[in-house]
């Protein structure tokens, strides 16, 4: 099934880690509220946030 | 075990290690699957601030209580029933069935798939009004026959279950 979702965060993460790695609270944190933050900025459907962190190397402070 | 069903799972076990190691290998596999499309993109404006909306969410994790049947991995078309749990459960009464993405991570701590501790620790600070009350999980594999039910009866109750219950925004975790 292929959809376009009203508005999405998009991260060059592994399969089965959309949030990032396991008890990393600050890049879980972040990630959600760069998703949940879009619900306000985005205003054209089909927007897809890219904030390009890389997978382990990105400092999520 | 059948020697067939021993093949096949060691098989799903080493793609499932091959599209989590080399994105391009799922990124090829999109291009050249054809999928069933849904039409235009659905839009619905938040109606208020954050702070003050009520946040749901929805993961095809296939996350679900330890308690409840768990989905259907043997079925090749997979499974188009989900699960519904409180928002409040404790993260140690949950657990994963799904094959078709390496879950190890997530098995350790399930805010990899679905952040339930970080959105608790934003309505507590304020950043959003309230959690709804029921989460939602799929297993994120779903074809054939499976698809039409997708469609036509288990996605629709849970946009009706989430309306009823005041969600006025849904987070969607993929896996």
């Amino acid at each position: 099934m292929k959809v376009k979702p009203p508005r999405a965060l998009f991260l060059r993460y592994p399969f089965g880690h959309p949030l990032g790695e396991a008890f990393h609270v600050r890049q879980q944190r972040r990630i959600l509220i760069d998703a949940l933050t879009g619900l306000e900025s985005i205003r054209e459907p089909g927007t897809i946030l890219t904030p390009g962190y890389v997978w382990r190397r990105h400092a999520f402070d | 075990m059948s020697s067939r069903r021993w093949l096949s799972d060691v098989t799903n076990s080493v793609l499932v290690q091959l599209y989590k190691h080399i994105p391009g290998l799922a990124e090829r596999w999109a291009r050249g699957h054809r999928f069933v499309e849904g039409q235009g993109i659905p839009w619905a404006p938040l109606g208020k601030p954050l702070r003050e909306s009520c946040i749901a969410m929805v993961t095809t994790a296939g996350v679900h209580l330890k308690s409840q049947p768990p989905f259907d991995i043997e079925d090749p078309d997979g499974d188009a029933t989900f699960r519904a749990f409180p928002a409040d459960a404790d993260k140690n009464d949950l657990t994963i069935t799904h094959k078709y993405y390496d879950h190890s991570a997530a098995d350790q701590d399930i805010n990899v798939v679905l952040p339930i501790n970080r959105l608790r620790e934003l309505q507590e600070e304020g950043f959003i009004g309230r959690i709804a009350p029921t989460l939602y999980s799929f297993m994120g594999h779903i074809d054939g026959p499976h698809l039409k039910t997708l469609m036509e009866e288990t996605a629709p109750e849970i946009a009706e279950r989430l309306l009823r219950e005041g969600a006025e925004a849904v987070v969607l975790t993929p896996a």
